[in-house]
């Protein structure tokens, strides 16, 4: 058992006692447009899910999938490009049962603007779903295509929300552009405690125009556990019920005001109830976040910026 | 489509871990599983009494992993299989049309080479998994290895680096995106 799993496994004999505590305090962020709740932990399934035809394997996700809804979440975020992992949560969907709580999130990922309409026909068959919640434009590619075709889908009430994404601080410039001059429910973007270049202009901007936000890579590819699992965790920590590692990454995201949610991926049961954790209990105010990011060694130690 | 593949970097094509191409190369292993034996023996009887026509063994080795490893069960997990499969189709036309050198050395280093290569699957030492073991003419990594290995082996014409390309861009593919 290596130090992450032990850890969690102290996580999950203590997380009784912390809902306990807190029961009360679920988090749940609001999307702008429509001042809908959601719960603010949601989940990737970026390389996690893409288990391509192993039954074994696929059973194995369909369990995390389960604790992720016992536990309250919402949010499932998924791609074409992910390999396996639509037609993979669409067998764990089907297998768990679909919860009333999920929030079933997607992306179109493709130059051609009839290749999107037909991944969007894809995923409906591969999820088992006619209606989604949100859809995003991947990567903003042929992105003034697609944003008709989503208009479209949604005035017929196959979605609900239209959203654009990136990941690792790519195509900022444009992602403002359009988040000024068009009308979309969300943005995906890399948000966590050592990528914070957003915080400049993106989630300002968010808050101005009503968007809600999700933070992709909140662990940064798992990176951020390598570079701490032998460090110490503070012991202020505690006051923001923050008890492991995971815990100080996932709510440090979700305490920014503008942040809805953030999908960390986990192949594994005990990482689920670990991340699940940072939707209970209280968050750390703006004082702690400047603590938190003073903690990280080798940033640039950036003032806080809400 | 060439829009897609810039709209990533390299490392974002890492989108398999490593439990999932283990437990793919034990079901691939496993669907071939009788046959396992036979083609250790062919490697050996190939290379030591039917020399003339190893390269086109070769060729069928490449063909076969093409479309069966490749098609069948990468594409289950990776978005660009597709890619790999015509890729190692090229390599078995090659072969089956350059020929690479014969191996005419049978110095100890050459014999070493081809037991650890070839015939003792190079992956008896990778994997945890003695199901998902994979030999020359079976796996993609050990074919491409095995053939470069042959290669360097003898002494290579101008023609022949030809063939080291598509083995070598597999090798590095494997050992760093997969």
């Amino acid at each position: 058992m290596d130090r992450r799993n032990f850890v969690a496994l102290l996580s999950l004999l203590s997380f009784p006692s912390i809902l306990g505590k807190n029961k009360e305090k679920f988090i749940r962020k609001k999307i702008p447009s429509s001042g809908e709740l959601i719960p603010a932990i949601g989940m990737g399934t970026w390389i996690s899910f893409n288990v391509g035809n192993s039954v074994r394997l696929r059973d194995d996700r369909s369990l995390v999938l389960k604790k992720f809804f016992e536990m309250g979440g919402g949010m499932v975020d998924s791609s074409p490009m992910y390999g396996s992992a639509q037609e993979v949560m669409g067998y764990a969907l089907k297998k768990i049962g679909y919860s009333k709580s999920l929030f079933s999130a997607d992306k179109i990922w493709t130059r051609s603007t009839n290749e999107g309409k037909e991944q969007f026909k894809e995923m409906q068959k591969l999820w088992g779903m006619n209606q989604f919640d949100l859809i995003q434009i991947h990567n903003l590619l042929n992105w003034k295509e697609h944003l008709k075709t989503l208009r479209s889908l949604k005035e017929q009430g196959k979605i609900r929300y239209i959203g654009i994404t990136t990941s690792h601080g790519r195509y900022h410039a444009e992602f403002e552009k359009i988040m000024k001059s068009e009308k979309i429910d969300f943005i995906q973007l890399t948000y966590n405690i050592t990528h914070r270049e957003v915080e400049d202009r993106l989630l300002p901007l968010a808050k101005d125009r009503g968007i809600a936000v999700i933070a992709n890579r909140p662990m940064d590819g798992g990176n951020l556990f390598s570079q701490f699992e032998n460090k110490k965790l503070p012991e202020w920590a505690s006051e923001f019920d923050c008890y492991n590692w995971a815990l100080f990454f996932l709510k440090f995201i979700i305490s920014h005001p503008s942040l809805t949610c953030a999908i960390p991926a986990t192949s594994k049961v005990e990482h689920m109830t670990e991340n699940m954790g940072a939707c209970y209990g209280t968050l750390p105010d703006l004082k702690t976040r400047q603590k938190m990011i003073q903690y990280i060694p080798h940033y640039d130690r950036l003032p806080v910026k809400l | 489509m060439i829009d897609y593949l810039l709209s990533y970097n390299l490392n974002n094509f890492v989108m398999i871990s490593p439990e999932v191409i283990q437990d793919l190369n034990l079901r691939y292993s496993t669907s071939l599983s009788p046959w396992y034996f036979l083609l250790m023996i062919s490697n050996l009887l190939i290379f030591f009494k039917l020399k003339k026509v190893f390269w086109i063994y070769c060729s069928l080795l490449w063909s076969f992993i093409s479309v069966y490893y490749f098609h069948f069960f990468l594409s289950e997990i990776h978005t660009y299989a597709f890619i790999w499969t015509v890729l190692f189709f090229v390599q078995a036309l090659l072969v089956f049309f350059l020929k690479g050198s014969t191996t005419d050395s049978f110095n100890k280093l050459a014999i070493a080479l081809y037991l650890f290569f070839v015939l003792i699957p190079f992956s008896l030492f990778l994997e945890d998994s003695k199901e998902s073991i994979l030999l020359f003419g079976w796996g993609p990594l050990q074919t491409a290895i095995g053939t470069i290995v042959l290669l360097k082996m003898s002494k290579m014409k101008l023609k022949d680096y030809s063939l080291v390309i598509i083995p070598t861009l597999w090798v590095f593919f494997e050992f760093f995106l997969l």
